[in-house]
């Protein structure tokens, strides 16, 4: 593969897989800015090691394998970022935008979930993945991973009726 | 809004990055234009090997294993420096405990422990009129 069809390739694949990939991305970080520097990491990733990518797994498994381990890890970043700063969190502009705070409650109930929770449910949820293609990404049992997105959909459940008042 | 944020939850299944609704609008053509200027002038993923954060957790932590070692080390010293002590007799120093402690008490027993058994040898082998007979035969001895 010359540079030209590399490139050609690696766009048409941004194409297809960036709003997927955001959405997945976005289930583990929660906020915009944090997913925009991920989903740009793991397409500069995705370039450097195309030349090594096998056919042999699907190239969505490949690049959601690959937005999974960037998002794990800059979550982390977060958390520590978050540790060391005493837990103070980045003060949110307030808005009369419905959608913006729709947004901003959907954020809020997937910060009630645990990191594994939040990246099944985004992967099954958002992109409405099959249980197996997310087993084949995760290396997770399909048993584990249909236990962890019921228990995913009941705590968003209960986010909601317990916040009804302040909706 | 609880019924906007429901039909917003229930509508947003498969909906991938739509389900997001604060996203920019022609978020993901600049994200497309950006990525490929970035691949094309050779940027690669930001990354550090060792992220900052990461480095002052390391320099705090040998900070930490630091201080609290020279800690247990002056607290060791203090200890020693108490508990020897100096017998005086007419101004002149007749038992220094401190050098003693310097010395791993175990080995000193051990060391100490064959004269001992020389000596309850001796004790038990020569009968007390032999020592005193030896004793005053030796010319050495004298009163």
């Amino acid at each position: 593969m010359d540079l030209q069809q590399k490139q050609q390739f690696f766009e048409q694949a941004i194409d297809s897989y960036s709003r997927p990939l955001y959405a997945h991305i976005r289930s583990i970080v929660i906020s915009h800015d944090d997913a925009d520097d991920v989903l740009q990491n793991t397409f500069l990733k995705a370039w450097t090691k195309l030349d090594s990518y096998k056919a042999e797994a699907s190239m969505s498994t490949w690049l959601f394998r690959i937005a999974t381990n960037e998002a794990l890890q800059h979550h982390r970043k977060i958390k520590l970022r978050r540790w060391f700063s005493l837990g103070t969190l980045p003060e949110t502009k307030a808005t009369n935008d419905t959608s913006q705070e729709i947004s901003k409650v959907l954020e809020n109930a997937l910060e009630t979930l645990s990191t594994q929770q939040r990246m099944i449910f985004g992967m099954k949820y958002f992109n409405a993945m099959k249980y197996s293609e997310i087993a084949a990404i995760t290396n997770l049992a399909e048993g584990t991973l249909k236990a962890t997105y019921h228990q995913a959909v009941k705590k968003i459940k209960n986010f909601v009726s317990q916040h009804e008042r302040e909706f | 809004m609880k019924e906007n944020f429901n039909k917003h939850i229930e509508s947003a299944k498969g909906k991938k990055a739509a389900a997001f609704t604060d996203i920019p609008d022609g978020y993901f053509n600049a994200l497309k234009k950006e990525t490929i200027h970035k691949v094309t002038q050779g940027i690669s993923p930001e990354r550090k090997a060792f992220p900052k954060h990461n480095r002052i957790l390391v320099a705090a932590l040998i900070l930490l294993v630091l201080t609290v070692g020279s800690v247990v080390i002056i607290q060791n010293r203090k200890a020693q420096t108490i508990s020897s002590e100096k017998m005086a007799f007419n101004g002149e120093i007749i038992s220094d405990t401190s050098r003693t402690l310097l010395f791993d008490p175990e080995s000193v027993t051990k060391r100490s422990l064959p004269l001992q058994q020389v000596d309850s040898i001796l004790q038990f082998e020569l009968s007390t009129e032999e020592i005193i007979l030896y004793l005053l035969e030796s010319e050495e001895f004298e009163f």
